[in-house]
């Protein structure tokens, strides 16, 4: 036991790896002379029963893209979620904010497609008066797993992800690069723990924060099981994908993604540690520790760290979840504290002979 | 590209018809070296602009290196991430992502771009596209060239098994009228 706990303490290297906040910036679908397209009053985005029936898996994803834009955004609702409709098309142009699940087919072969209608730009702002958020009903309806690649429930991409991305469309926001739900094509941030893991990051908040003005005091952050890939400007895990078999020689590479998705900088703990369930998101056995990270609001870091497993204190032949968590010692009050550990798509077996 | 307008069609709805010179045909063929290729998006009858959340952006005078589909165009002729501008910086010819950023390779993941946003635009701006404007940045990763996304794009494209050819995707899309597209019912 001895000997494994050393090995940790030597070994860990830790790095934290800022992204230059003008390389995260939002975008508009639209500006008149120069002033951003916005929604105007709030309107009511209906509901296709058809397509998206009460109580279905489908209304789920549907009321967490609501409530998820909706919660510490904006001073104010500019979009929601009310109203119904059984129409087995959508009609574009009439005047109604209408959502639906549609046949990829329809939709240029995309996992979304959001029909967004503006008013004339003449003098001064203009501002969106009709959008339709459409998505590809081969898509996975559910809460998929913050590890990002579990098969078993859907796996790369989740109609959750996709109805967020183009939610944010019909406020106004287009396509950006980076650790974001609106990053065009591929995987989308995901955060950790017990809720919905699908949830607007630092520059989602942002951009919505410069179409609707401030939202107050925010105070969140979020444990990440992806993070963004520089070399391919994509989201991807973490870290290695599966189980590593070892009797305790192997070094193992952690990355986690800490965002702060609030509206002030924040610094925190990081935990590693492994335990023996996906969900196990407390407790268990103690990786490391590290302390003093600041993370500047509405922005995120990729923590990397080298290290041994904590072979001493793991028992043979068992398989390991490994897990992070930002602000583990509870030291900032969030608004929300359920997404602060997130499970990797990393598992560990302890081999003994 | 030489001209961008905007129509209205009973079947195909509001479109923007952007008029192109074509310089070269790297893969399959175009009628005439005159391409006028059909985007949705434009004025409704009601004075309105309908638009989509993944709609091309254009600038006249713009030079495009563009993947054409042959399958439905009713929303865009062109795919999804294949569409790439040419503009020249400091002397030298670079290949161009929508949001600005130089292109660096293509490779099964998609197109790959560096991280510095060198040009800003073109984006819809009212009754039009902005040009796009060179900002002030440094590029500090090295882009390739238009020969270079051309091979690289038919290596994408040879692992795909999709095959290049045929005429032009209709804009008329499978459903009538064109602004009630179906919806997917759920399977009992």
């Amino acid at each position: 036991m001895r000997k494994g706990l050393l090995r940790a303490g030597i070994c860990l290297s830790l790095m934290l790896l800022p992204f230059a906040d003008n390389a995260y910036a939002y975008t508009f679908l639209e500006t008149c002379n120069g002033c951003p397209t916005t929604i105007e009053i709030t309107e009511s985005l209906r509901q296709n029963t058809y397509s998206i029936p009460v109580g279905s898996a489908r209304e789920s994803d549907l009321i967490n893209a609501h409530n998820e834009w909706n919660t510490g955004i904006t001073s104010w609702s500019p979009l929601v979620r009310s109203g119904t409709t059984s129409d087995t098309v959508v009609t574009h142009g009439d005047g109604q904010w209408e959502t639906a699940v549609v046949p990829r087919s329809s939709i240029n072969g995309d996992n979304g497609l959001t029909y967004v209608e503006f008013s004339a730009c003449f003098i001064g702002c203009n501002s969106i008066v009709e959008a339709d958020p459409k998505i590809a009903s081969d898509l996975f309806f559910g809460n998929p797993d913050e590890s990002g690649w579990d098969v078993a429930v859907g796996g790369a991409l989740s109609a959750r992800d996709v109805y967020l991305h183009e939610w944010g469309h019909a406020i106004g926001l287009d396509h950006q690069l980076g650790f974001d739900l609106m990053i065009s094509g591929g995987l989308k941030p995901r955060g950790g723990g017990t809720g919905s893991h699908s949830s607007p990051m630092g520059d989602d908040r942002k951009g919505a924060a410069a179409l609707y003005g401030s939202f107050g005091t925010y105070k969140n952050l979020v444990a990440s099981g992806l993070r963004f890939a520089t070399s391919s400007n994509t989201v991807t895990t973490t870290t290695y994908v599966g189980t590593i078999y070892t009797s305790g020689s192997t070094q193992v590479t952690m990355r986690a993604s800490l965002v702060n998705n609030g509206t002030q900088n924040l610094s925190f703990d990081w935990r590693t540690h492994v335990n023996t369930c996906p969900t196990c998101y407390s407790g268990g056995i103690n990786w490391s520790n590290w302390y003093g990270a600041t993370v500047n609001n509405r922005n995120q870091v990729l923590a990397e760290q080298v290290v041994y497993p904590p072979f001493g204190s793991m028992a043979c032949n068992t398989t390991y979840y490994t897990f992070h968590t930002v602000d583990s010692g509870s030291a900032q009050s969030e608004n929300r504290e359920f997404d602060n550990s997130s499970h990797h798509a990393l598992t560990i077996h302890k081999v003994c002979i | 590209m030489t001209r961008i307008a905007f129509s209205y069609g009973e079947t195909s709805g509001p479109r923007t018809e952007v008029s192109f010179t074509v310089d070269a045909v790297y893969e399959g063929s175009v009628p005439s070296n005159q391409l006028v290729l059909s985007v949705f998006g434009g004025f409704l009858p009601s004075g309105r602009f309908a638009t989509t959340s993944h709609a091309p952006a254009f600038a006249e005078g713009q030079r495009r290196l563009l993947l054409l589909r042959s399958d439905s165009a009713f929303w865009s002729p062109i795919v999804t991430d294949y569409d790439f501008t040419v503009e020249e910086v400091d002397g030298e010819e670079v290949v161009l992502g929508p949001d600005g950023r130089l292109l660096l390779s293509i490779g099964v993941l998609g197109p790959r771009f560096g991280s510095e946003t060198l040009f800003d635009g073109p984006h819809l701006e009212g009754e039009g596209f902005t040009y796009p404007k060179r900002l002030p940045t440094v590029p500090s990763d090295r882009g390739i060239s238009v020969a270079a996304a051309v091979s690289a794009i038919r290596a994408v494209i040879d692992e795909s098994n999709v095959v290049i050819g045929g005429p032009l995707g209709s804009i008329v899309p499978d459903w009538s009228p064109w602004n009630s597209p179906p919806v997917a019912g759920v399977e009992p």
